[in-house]
C-alpha cells in the first residue's frame, strides 16, 4: 500500500467492515423487542427473601429475584412478578372461527387472532414452536394495546377475538385484560389452549370467554411428562372447571403418527370425557400434516382417524369431527337423534346447512352449542 | 483424494520395494472408495444438501494428515481394524437420528451434523492416515507414488461408481479394502483380513437391512420399511403405515400413497387459471399431482421424474395413473426435458424446498423464464410447495420466500401465492385470481364440486400469503404498521441465494448456531473476501503459495461437484466417477513439469473455469482440468526438505476451502464469484513466487 492510506488504516477498515454487518444484524435483533412492555403479573405470591410463585399454571414456579418463569414470559423483578408477554403479539391475524376448530360456535364468523412468544408446554411436535419456545421480547411483535386490538377487530368488521396459535396461559394477563374490553364492546372471545392451569386463573378467564378449544393432546400421563413437559391431571381438571363455569367446550386432538396414535389410549380418553364432560361435548381428531420440523414424518393414515373416530362414537360421544382430511364423512355433524347430516362441511367450510338456529330441521332436537348471536 | 500429497510429505526417502507402486495404488484405491461411500451416505443424513460433500471432503483431509503425522507406527498393522471401522462409521451415520435423540420427523440439527460427521470420519481417516505415513517410509519415489496413489484414488472412485447401483455400501467398503490387505499385511495376516471381507461382504445384506431399520426406527413401530432400492439421486425407501406407503427420497418424505384429498385443492387452484387446459407438463408431481390433473380434462400429460424407479413405485403402491393413456412418462432432468418441450397450457413444478441445489435450480430467474418460453399464450406456471408460516413467520422465511417471488415477478407480470403451509406460487402473462366465489364457480363448472377449495381463497388467508411473499414482512392485517418491503436479490443460477437463505432457514428450524454464522457469512462483502484470501498471496512465499493450492484445489472440486448436480440433476450415483476424474487428472499433472509459475497458472485457471460455464458436462471436464494443474503444481512447489510443512500448508489451505469457502460462499454468491475467489490468490502468488 502507498499514498495517503497507511497499511494499518488500510487493515482496520478491512476488518471493521465487516464487523460493522455483524453489528448491524445485533442491532436488528435489539430492534425485534421495541414493543416489549411489563405488567404485574395477576396470579401469585411474595415469598420470603424476594422470592415470588407464580400461580397461573399448575408448574407453580418459585423465583428468585431475576429468574424467568418455565413459560418464559413470566420474571422476578426485585419481589414483584412482571408479565412481559403484554402489548406485544407476535402473530396478528383473521381467520375463519371453524379454524381453532369450533364447530358448534357461531359458524361462519371470523376471529382476529392474537398469539404471544412463550409456553407452558415443551411439546416436542409443537406446530409453532418458532413462537411459542422462544421469549416474547426475541420475536418481531405489533404494538398492540388492548384498545386498538379491539378498534381493529371492529374496524375489520370482526366481532371475535381468539386467543391462539401459541398458549393464551403464557400470555394470560394479556388475553384476559384485552377479553374484559373486547366483552365491555359486545365483542366475544374463544381461547385455544392446552389447559395446562390452574383452577382459579381459568375461572376468572371463562368469565370473559365465551368458547374454548382445548387441545387434550393424548391420555397418557408418561406421554404429557415426557413428549410435552407436562402433566394430565391438571388439565382434566381444568376441562371439568370450564364444564362447572358453563362456558362452550370443544375438544381436540391432534394425532400425530408415533406420538399419541395408540388406540387403547384413545378409548380410555374418549370413555373419560364421556363420563366426565358429558356426551354432547364436540371431539376433533385432527389429522397430522408434515410441515415445518416435522416435515420428513408422514401424514397420519385416515384409517386412524378413523379408528379413532368410531371408538369415540362407540363411548357415546354425539358428535366426533375429523379434520384435515377433506372430503371426508367426518367433516359432517349428524344430529344426535335422527342422524341425519344437519350440516355439512368441505372441510372447515360448511357447504349446506339443515338447522334452523341450532335445532334439527329433520326431528327438532337440538343441537349443543352456541348458534345464534346474543 | 490427497493421499498423494501425504506421501510426499512423509517420504524418508528408504528403498523402494518391489511391491512398491502397488502400495500406493492399493491404498488410494481404498481410500477413495471408501470415501466415496462414506460422503454418499452422509448425503442421506443431511437430506440431499450437496455442502455435505465438502464437509467430508474438508474432514477427511484433516484426519488423514493427523493420523500420517501421529499414528504412522502403527504401520501395515493399523489396516486390519478398517474392517471394523468402516462399517461402524457406515451403521452410525445411518443410527446419527437416534444418536441425537431427533424427535420423529424433524431435521437433524446442522451444527451437530458436522461435529457428528468429524467424529465419524476421525477413526477410519486416522487408520488411513496411519498406514500411509507407513507405507511412504516404505516407498520412497514421491513421483511414482504419487502418480500410483492418484491413479489407485481413480480407480477405486470409478469402481464405485461402476458397482453402486448393484451393491450395497457395506460389500463395496470390504471390496475396496481387499487390495490393500493383499498388498500390506504379511501372508498369514493377509488371509485372515481376506477372511473378514468375505464374512463382512457375505453379512453385508442383513447388515444393510440392519442400517436402513435403524434409520426409519424412529418413525415408530408402526412404521415398517417395505423396500430400499438405489436410484441416481440417492437412496429411496418405501414406508408402510396404516395402509399408506409413504416414500422417502435421501431420506425426505417425497410423497404418501394413496393421496387422500391432499392433492385436489392445489391441483384445483393451479388448473382452474386456465380455462380449458389441453396439455400438461408435470414436473416432480407424478405421486401426489397427476391423478388430480387427469380429472381436470386434459389432453395429455408430459410427467418427468428423475428416473424410471420411481414410476416403479407408483405404479406398485397407487395402480392407475402413471398408464392412463394421456399420461407420458418420461425419466430424466425436469429441467432440461422443460428446455426441450413442446409449448404446453400448464407447467407445474412439484420442486419442494430450494435447500439444495438441485432444489435451487427450479426456482432461478433463468428456469423461471425457460418456462414462460413453454407455455402457450395465456398459460400458467406454478412452482412449489414452499414452507410458509401460518402464525408466526421467522424472518429468515420470509426472507427466502420474499426471494423466490421476486424473482418469478421479474419473470412474469402476474404472481399470486396460494395460502398454506406448502405455498404454491402461480404465475401468467394474465390475469390470476383466488377469489373465493370465482373459484367455487369454476370449480363447479369443472366437476370437481366436491374439492375443498376453500383454504385456499380463503380472502385474509391469501392476503397474509401474497403480502409476505410480497414484502418480506409478517402479515398485518390490521394495517398497524407501514414498512417497506425488505430489499432482496434475485436468485440467478449464477448466485443461488434462494440456496443459502434456505439453509438459514434450515439452521433457524434447526435452532443451533449455525444460523448465526450464516447470518455473519452474509454480512461480509465479496470484495473483503476476495482481498482477505488474495493479500497474503502477494507476499511471494511458496508455502502460502501451497496454501493457496489446496483451497483452489478444494475449492474447484467441491464446487464443480455442487454446479454438476446444479445442472444436470443429480450426484449420488456419478459422484464416483467425477471424483475419480479429479483424481486421474492428478496422477497425470505429476507427469507434467512446470515451473511454479506457471503450475500457479494453471490452477488458478482452472479456479477460473468454474466461472466460464455452469454446464455439468464442463464441469466434469473441469475437474479433471483441475487435478492435473494441483498435481503438476504439486510437484513443482513441493521440495523434499520441507516437505511435512508443505503438507501441512496444503491441508490447510484444502480444509478451509471445504469448512469455510464452499459452504457458506457458494450459495450465497454463486460459482463465478467462488471461482474468483479461488482463482485469485494462485493468480497473485504466480506473479510473486520465486
Amino acid at each position: 500500500m502507498n499514498g495517503s492510506l497507511s497499511r494499518r488504516t488500510f487493515l482496520a477498515g478491512l476488518t471493521a467492515a465487516p464487523a460493522l454487518n455483524v453489528l448491524d444484524l445485533f442491532a436488528q435483533q435489539a430492534a425485534k423487542s421495541n414493543f416489549l412492555k411489563e405488567i404485574d403479573a395477576r396470579y401469585y405470591k411474595h415469598l420470603d427473601h424476594k422470592q415470588t410463585q407464580c400461580l397461573v399454571c399448575p408448574l407453580n414456579c418459585i423465583l428468585q429475584p431475576g429468574q424467568t418463569c418455565f413459560c418464559r414470559t413470566r420474571r422476578n423483578h426485585d419481589g414483584t412478578l412482571l408479565s412481559h408477554a403484554y402489548n406485544n403479539p407476535c402473530t396478528l391475524s383473521i381467520d375463519p372461527i371453524e379454524k381453532l376448530p369450533l364447530a358448534h360456535f357461531l359458524p361462519g364468523e371470523s376471529t382476529l387472532s392474537l398469539a404471544v412468544g412463550g409456553c407452558n408446554l415443551r411439546c416436542l411436535y409443537c406446530q409453532n414452536w418458532q413462537q411459542s419456545q422462544v421469549k416474547p421480547e426475541e420475536l418481531k411483535t405489533f404494538d398492540l394495546p388492548r384498545e386498538k386490538a379491539v378498534e381493529g377487530a371492529a374496524k375489520k368488521e370482526v366481532r371475535i377475538l381468539a386467543y391462539t396459535y401459541t398458549e393464551p396461559v403464557a400470555f394470560y394477563e394479556y388475553a384476559r385484560d384485552v377479553s374484559v374490553l373486547a366483552k365491555e364492546k359486545g365483542l366475544k372471545n374463544v381461547v385455544a389452549t392446552a389447559l395446562f392451569i390452574n383452577p382459579d386463573p381459568l375461572r376468572e378467564l371463562c368469565k370473559t370467554t365465551d368458547a374454548f378449544a382445548v387441545a387434550l393432546k393424548g391420555f397418557d400421563e408418561k406421554f404429557y411428562e415426557k413428549v410435552l413437559g407436562s402433566d394430565l391431571k391438571p388439565v382434566l381438571r381444568g376441562l371439568e372447571v370450564i364444564r362447572e363455569e358453563k362456558t362452550w367446550l370443544e375438544i381436540v386432538t391432534l394425532v400425530v403418527p408415533g406420538y399419541n396414535d395408540d388406540l387403547a389410549k384413545i378409548k380410555e380418553m374418549t370413555g373419560w370425557i364421556a363420563k366426565n364432560l358429558g356426551t354432547k361435548v364436540p371431539l376433533h381428531f385432527g389429522r397430522f400434516v408434515p410441515e415445518y420440523r416435522l416435515k420428513d414424518l408422514p401424514r397420519t393414515p385416515v384409517e386412524t382417524l378413523e379408528k379413532c373416530r368410531q371408538i369415540a362414537l362407540d363411548a357415546g360421544l354425539e358428535h366426533v369431527l375429523i379434520f384435515n382430511v377433506s372430503p371426508h364423512e367426518g367433516n359432517n355433524t349428524r344430529c344426535a337423534r335422527c342422524k341425519k347430516e344437519v350440516i355439512q362441511r368441505l372441510g372447515f367450510k360448511t357447504i349446506e346447512s339443515h338447522h334452523t338456529k341450532g335445532v334439527c330441521d329433520y326431528c327438532k332436537t337440538r343441537l349443543p352449542g352456541v348458534w345464534e348471536w346474543k | 483424494m490427497r493421499l498423494l500429497q501425504d506421501a510426499a510429505a512423509g517420504r524418508l526417502g528408504m528403498e523402494v520395494t518391489r511391491r512398491a507402486w502397488a502400495i500406493p495404488l492399493a491404498f488410494g484405491a481404498a481410500a477413495q472408495a471408501a470415501q466415496v461411500v462414506l460422503a454418499r451416505e452422509f448425503l442421506v443424513v443431511f437430506h440431499g444438501n450437496e455442502l455435505s460433500i465438502a464437509l467430508v471432503f474438508g474432514l477427511w483431509l484433516f484426519w488423514v494428515a493427523v493420523g500420517s503425522a501421529c499414528a504412522g507406527r502403527l504401520g501395515p498393522a493399523a489396516a486390519l481394524p478398517q474392517i471394523v471401522a468402516l462399517p461402524l462409521a457406515i451403521l452410525v451415520i445411518r443410527d446419527l437420528r437416534s444418536w441425537f435423540d431427533v424427535p420423529a420427523g424433524h431435521y437433524l440439527p446442522l451444527l451437530g451434523l458436522v461435529i457428528a460427521s468429524g467424529a465419524i470420519l476421525a477413526v477410519p481417516c486416522l487408520l488411513f492416515g496411519a498406514q500411509f505415513a507407513w507405507a511412504l517410509r516404505l516407498v520412497g519415489t514421491p513421483g511414482r507414488t504419487y502418480a500410483a496413489e492418484a491413479g489407485g484414488a481413480a480407480l477405486g472412485a470409478a469402481t464405485v461408481g461402476l458397482l453402486s447401483p448393484a451393491l450395497g455400501s457395506f460389500v463395496l467398503t470390504a471390496m475396496a479394502l481387499a487390495p490393500v490387505f493383499a498388498v500390506l499385511l504379511p501372508r498369514k495376516t493377509a488371509i485372515a483380513g481376506l477372511a473378514a471381507i468375505v464374512a463382512l461382504a457375505a453379512a453385508s445384506s442383513p447388515l444393510d437391512r440392519f442400517g436402513h431399520e435403524r434409520y426409519w426406527r424412529h418413525l415408530g413401530p408402526e412404521a415398517h420399511l417395505l423396500e430400499t432400492r438405489d436410484s441416481p439421486d440417492g437412496p429411496v425407501a418405501a414406508i408402510e403405515r396404516g395402509g399408506e406407503v409413504s416414500i422417502y427420497r435421501s431420506g425426505r418424505l417425497w410423497a404418501t400413497l394413496p393421496d387422500r384429498g391432499e392433492a385436489a385443492p392445489i391441483a384445483c387452484a393451479i388448473l382452474l387459471q386456465h380455462p380449458s387446459p389441453q396439455s400438461v407438463f408435470l414436473a416432480g408431481g407424478s405421486a401426489s399431482l397427476l391423478r388430480e390433473v387427469l380429472r381436470h380434462g386434459v389432453g395429455s400429460v408430459d410427467v418427468v421424474e428423475s428416473h424410471e424407479g420411481l414410476f416403479d413405485l407408483i405404479r406398485r403402491y397407487d395402480p392407475g395413473t402413471i398408464d392412463d393413456a394421456r399420461v407420458r412418462p418420461c425419466a430424466g432432468d425436469a429441467r432440461r426435458a422443460l428446455a426441450r418441450a413442446d409449448a404446453h397450457d400448464v407447467i407445474i413444478v412439484a420442486a419442494g424446498e430450494p435447500d439444495t441445489a438441485v432444489g435451487n435450480r427450479f426456482y432461478t430467474a433463468e428456469f423461471f423464464a425457460v418456462a414462460r418460453g413453454r407455455l402457450t399464450p395465456g398459460g400458467v406456471f406454478a412452482v412449489g410447495p414452499l414452507a410458509a408460516p401460518a402464525g408466526y413467520a421467522a424472518d429468515e422465511l420470509l426472507a427466502r420466500n420474499a426471494t423466490i417471488h421476486r424473482t418469478l415477478a421479474s419473470v412474469f407480470p402476474q404472481v399470486r401465492v396460494t395460502p398454506g403451509t406448502g405455498a404454491w406460487l402461480l404465475a401468467s402473462e394474465r390475469p390470476l385470481t383466488l377469489d373465493e366465489a370465482e373459484m367455487v364457480s369454476r370449480t363447479a363448472a369443472r366437476g370437481r364440486r366436491d374439492v375443498d377449495i376453500y383454504p385456499l381463497t380463503d380472502r385474509f388467508a391469501v392476503e397474509k400469503a401474497n403480502s409476505e411473499f410480497r414484502t418480506g414482512r409478517a402479515y398485518d392485517p390490521l394495517d398497524l404498521s407501514a414498512e417497506a418491503p425488505i430489499a432482496t436479490a434475485s436468485n440467478v443460477d449464477a448466485r443461488p441465494v434462494g440456496h443459502f437463505e434456505s439453509l438459514r432457514v434450515w439452521a433457524w428450524q434447526a435452532g443451533d448456531a449455525m444460523g448465526a454464522l450464516l447470518a455473519a457469512a452474509a454480512a461480509i462483502p465479496l470484495w473483503v473476501i476476495l482481498l482477505g484470501v488474495t493479500l497474503p498471496a502477494a507476499a511471494g512465499r511458496r508455502g502460502i503459495a501451497m496454501f493457496a493450492v489446496g483451497f483452489s484445489g478444494m475449492v474447484v472440486a467441491c464446487g464443480a461437484l455442487v454446479g454438476f448436480q446444479a445442472d444436470v440433476g443429480h450426484l449420488y450415483r456419478v459422484l464416483g466417477f467425477l471424483i475419480g476424474g479429479f483424481m486421474a487428472g492428478t496422477a497425470a499433472g505429476t507427469y507434467v513439469k512446470l515451473s511454479p509459475r506457471w503450475a500457479l497458472v494453471a490452477v488458478a485457471a482452472s479456479a477460473a473455469g468454474l466461472a466460464l460455464s455452469a454446464n455439468g458436462v464442463w464441469l466434469a471436464a473441469l475437474l479433471v482440468i483441475a487435478g492435473a494443474a494441483v498435481g503438476a503444481c504439486y510437484r513443482a512447489l513441493a521440495r523434499e526438505q520441507d516437505a511435512p510443512r508443505m503438507y501441512a500448508l496444503d491441508v490447510a489451505g484444502g480444509c478451509a476451502a471445504a469448512f469455510v469457502a464452499v459452504p457458506l460462499l457458494l450459495p450465497l454468491h454463486g460459482l463465478a464469484a467462488l471461482g474468483a475467489v479461488a482463482a485469485l490468490p494462485c493468480a497473485v502468488a504466480a506473479l510473486r513466487v520465486k
